[in-house]
């Protein structure tokens, strides 16, 4: 069955252009221009993945506002922010708010499938993973539950996106290992610069202190990259 | 100049005004003085008049003016000139002189001795080569004469026995004109004298006229005692030696007949009782008024003028009404003084060279000129004295006296010392008020543009931003109005460059969204079109957009690290760690490069608040630049110190040196010192695209330093074996 990507763009030449070449690639997409269509048209069914503008015509940021709304109601959809906004504050904004990407539109589509069938193809990891051995992960206090997607620090569940949620576990996979920037996004199956993963990391450690304030067990290798440290 | 130059510079006009205020000051009292003298002329001219008007006045300068030898009695008796015969026949003669006669109030004891007189105020009349001294006095009764003479032989005493007029030297008195008045004064021995007269052909002794001769050093002296009555207006006196000569006297005698007769005596001269009393009413307080015979004789002299010659400076002020307090007022007293007295008036000189005589040049030339004459005196150090003279003038213009009066300006001083010293205080305190008022005034304004300068100085960063913190002025003038223009101009430019600042960002966001529509089509076409030499087309478009993008990335980069780099927030991190973790991470791509990296790391901080994603970046940027300019085999140093108020980061390698002018320049946005140095190894080469992220490394190495108020430097090593840059970190930074 052809995956449902749903395009949210108010530009409409870019929205057709990336539905010719989504539906090339054998994708079935709708096309949606504002935020209220679209939301509407979500009610209904569900896409498999969202590709969503930041500005959406009148609403500055109603791309961000929908990526809420989705989110709230489908908190493992992926969801990919795709801009012309490429400042530091947008790209941190959109993943604060539960997105799994966020591409430049200038980004050459064969890159752009790169990263939608990564996505794609983690949903489907997950689904199947159930068998896995590894699909549950225990270190000390964290319990990673790959098939249901949850993770709890100290029984307490943490509400992580896809995205950070893979990295948590590529960390927590190996304790003491250092993973560097490149095979945490390897793990995660996105393509993400430097500074997103460590925008990613920070946010981790925020959630995991939210709930434990002592938490430490995500380290810097200053220069490497990121280890689990068990606590001893 | 500066402004405060000119400022101080303009303000020394203030100058003129105490200047003109000195001027005024003097003109006043100049009009001042002219009015007095104005007024000391008009009373002189007053008692001028008075004295015209009355002829019994005027007649007693007349009766003085006349000659004696011409006088006709009242009776209208010509008088015989009474012939005395006389042993001398010597004619030289003196030039009468005439005496004046002081007024005494006691008596004085005919004893021949001089001994009273010195005690009197009179001066000697001195005559025949001072052979002759004579000094005259009168009480209400009588004349008192007192005469020594100085002989060359031994005067021959009278011999009763012999005829008239004397047997033996004697002495010629004449108190008139008339034959009677003509005493021949003999003594037979030292002792009281005779006094002998003719009348017809009879001889009289006169008993009233008594003296006493005494003999004397070389000659005699003689005390006369004469009545008022016997004495009319002229007084002579001559001594006739047998053997000697000449003719000792004071009077023109001529040789008549064998005998001596008076040709001509002198009129007497002393203050006149009438004239005294008629001007008493028209003298006030501080005059002295003389009134004066043609030839300068005092007929008449009042004086209320408190002199002050004799007196010292302390009681000086005493007579004068003082301000009450005291050292400051005195200062003033003497400012004032400084103005008004710098007159150069001739030094009054009260004594007169003789007693009862006045002269001065004004007199004369009143006189000469028959009209009334001022002259000012200096009398002290403060104060003035005028003297006016004006003729006393008979009908036929012919002058017979003057009036001379003179008055003190204390007077003055005493009017004016409470008016023009309290106006002189006004205007001073006001004056200085009004210079500090306008130089605060004029401070203010200058302060107020060096202020306005200042901002404007500051108003603009070295690197070109603009300062928003130019205050706005509230005043309502020019300054005012400046300030405000200045601020418009800097938010003109400040939003300006604010514009051309976003004008990158803005501009890639624009052209990213043509710029996907065209790529995304280019890509579908791609897809759509198998033609080979179309696919060469749209590659060469993809290509070109491509680039577009790539350009626009860059364009904006500066600026998003500097939002990043705003945004981040601090932690506490060990920093120690940091530089071993790096220190690990940095040793394979050294030795891949073949350089050799030695980590130096003796500390142990372990609470260093900060960014440490940054810093790492900011050693990763400049671990870049290091193995880009160490040569093969070579050493790059790593190192983390602590010093007493900082932590010391060191990254430094072997290789060419820095150029020099470019030290502090090489944290400044977008300039690289790689191209300075492109005679390098082939590993330093490097492409024009990365030479400018170099460029923005080093800036965002300075940017991240900045973030954590610290400093870099990049200098060469102190043996020029290399280059070292040195982030200094401080202990409490935020």
């Amino acid at each position: 069955m052809a995956k449902h990507i749903a395009i949210v763009e108010d530009e409409i030449a870019i929205a057709e252009n990336y539905r010719d070449a989504l539906e090339r690639q054998g994708y079935k997409v709708s096309m949606f221009h504002d935020r209220p269509s679209a939301e509407e048209a979500f009610q209904l069914r569900l896409p498999d993945l969202a590709i969503i503008d930041v500005g959406l015509g009148e609403e500055i940021e109603g791309g961000f506002e929908l990526c809420r709304n989705l989110r709230a109601m489908a908190p493992t959809l992926p969801i990919i922010f795709l801009s012309a906004r490429d400042s530091d504050f947008d790209i941190v904004s959109g993943l604060r708010l539960g997105a799994d990407d966020y591409l430049t539109k200038d980004i050459s589509q064969p890159h752009m499938f790169a990263r939608i069938i990564a996505l794609l193809r983690r949903v489907e990891l997950m689904a199947t993973s159930s068998d896995k051995s590894d699909s549950v992960v225990n270190r000390g206090d964290l319990n990673i539950d790959l098939e249901r997607l949850s993770v709890t620090w100290k029984s307490e569940r943490i509400d992580l996106t896809i995205t950070e949620l893979w990295i948590v576990h590529s960390l927590a996979k190996h304790p003491g290992h250092v993973k560097n920037r490149q095979q945490l996004m390897d793990a995660a199956n996105v393509v993400l610069d430097d500074n997103t993963i460590t925008s990613h990391i920070k946010r981790i450690r925020k959630k995991f202190q939210h709930i434990d304030s002592d938490f430490s067990s995500i380290q810097t290798a200053y220069g490497m990259g990121y280890r689990w440290e068990e606590k001893s | 100049m500066r402004l405060r130059k000119q400022l101080l510079i303009v303000s020394l006009f203030l100058l003129v005004l105490p200047i003109s205020g000195f001027l005024y000051i003097r003109e006043m009292e100049m009009v001042l003085r002219l009015g007095q003298e104005r007024a000391a002329l008009a009373t002189a001219q007053a008692i001028a008049d008075r004295i015209t008007s009355d002829s019994d006045l005027l007649s007693s300068f007349h009766q003085m003016q006349e000659s004696g030898y011409q006088e006709t009695d009242n009776q209208g008796n010509e008088k015989q000139n009474s012939v005395l015969s006389l042993v001398n026949t010597n004619s030289d003669i003196n030039a009468s002189r005439s005496i004046y006669i002081h007024t005494i109030n006691s008596d004085i004891n005919l004893d021949g001795y001089e001994d009273e007189w010195l005690g009197l105020d009179i001066d000697n009349l001195s005559l025949n080569s001072s052979r002759l001294n004579l000094k005259a006095a009168s009480t209400f009764n009588y004349v008192y004469l007192f005469a020594s003479f100085s002989l060359d032989s031994p005067v021959q005493y009278h011999n009763p026995t012999t005829n008239f007029p004397a047997g033996g030297d004697y002495l010629l008195l004449s108190t008139g004109t008339r034959g009677k008045d003509n005493y021949v004064i003999r003594t037979s021995s030292p002792g009281r004298i005779q006094a002998i007269y003719k009348e017809g052909n009879k001889i009289f002794q006169e008993f009233q006229i008594r003296g006493f001769w005494r003999e004397a050093n070389n000659g005699f002296q003689i005390e006369l005692q004469i009545p008022k009555s016997l004495v009319k207006d002229t007084l002579g006196l001559a001594f006739f030696q047998s053997q000697a000569n000449p003719i000792l006297g004071n009077m023109n005698v001529e040789f008549i007949d064998g005998q001596f007769v008076v040709k001509e005596a002198p009129n007497t001269k002393s203050i006149n009782q009438v004239l005294d009393r008629t001007v008493q009413s028209f003298i006030h307080e501080n005059n002295r008024l003389y009134l004066l015979d043609s030839q300068g004789w005092i007929l008449s002299e009042r004086d209320s003028l408190a002199t002050r010659e004799s007196t010292n400076e302390s009681t000086d002020y005493e007579g004068r009404e003082r301000p009450s307090d005291s050292e400051r007022t005195l200062a003033l007293e003497w400012l004032l003084r400084l103005i008004v007295s710098t007159r150069d008036f001739p030094q009054y000189n009260h004594r007169l060279h003789q007693k009862g005589f006045l002269s001065a040049d004004e007199i004369t030339h009143a006189a000469a000129s028959n009209s009334p004459v001022a002259q000012w005196y200096s009398l002290d150090v403060d104060s003035n004295l005028v003297r006016v003279v004006v003729p006393v003038v008979m009908q036929d213009q012919q002058v017979v006296g003057s009036v001379v009066l003179e008055q003190s300006n204390d007077q003055w001083w005493k009017f004016t010392n409470s008016a023009v010293f309290q106006l002189i205080l006004y205007t001073f305190v006001a004056l200085l008020l009004a210079a500090a008022v306008i130089l605060l005034y004029a401070s203010w304004l200058s302060f107020r543009i060096r202020q306005l300068n200042n901002y404007v100085k500051k108003s603009i960063h070295t690197d070109g931003t603009i300062n928003r913190s130019f205050p706005k002025s509230n005043f309502d003038d020019e300054i005012g109005d400046l300030n405000r223009s200045y601020l418009e101009l800097l938010s003109n430019i400040d939003e300006y460059n604010d514009y051309l600042r976003t004008l990158s960002s803005k501009l890639s966001h624009e052209l990213r969204t043509p710029i996907a529509v065209i790529r995304s089509s280019l890509d579908n076409l791609e897809f759509l079109n198998a033609d080979e030499s179309q696919s060469t087309y749209i590659k060469r478009a993809q290509e070109g957009t491509s680039r577009l993008s790539n350009i626009l990335t860059s364009m904006n980069s500066a600026k998003q690290v500097e939002e990043a780099i705003k945004n981040t927030e601090f932690e506490n991190f060990s920093l120690t760690n940091l530089i071993n973790d790096i220190g690990q991470a940095y040793q394979p791509l050294a030795n891949e490069r073949g350089r050799n990296l030695s980590v130096k790391n003796s500390t142990s901080i372990n609470n260093y608040v900060g960014a440490p994603e940054l810093i790492v970046q900011l050693l990763d940027k400049l671990f870049e630049n290091a193995l880009d300019f160490c040569p093969n085999e070579r050493y790059i140093e790593l190192a983390l110190h602590e010093r007493p108020d900082c932590y010391e980061l060191v990254v430094s390698n072997d290789g060419p040196l820095l150029p020099e002018h470019m030290r502090g320049q090489i944290f400044d946005s977008l300039i690289s010192v790689r191209s300075q140095s492109s005679n390098l190894n082939a590993d330093s080469f490097v492409k024009s695209e990365q030479k400018f992220h170099l460029g923005l490394g080093l800036f965002i190495a300075r940017l991240v330093v900045e973030l954590h108020k610290g400093s870099i430097v990049a200098n060469n090593r102190k043996d020029l074996s290399g280059v070292e840059f040195k982030i200094y970190l401080p202990k409490t930074p935020h």
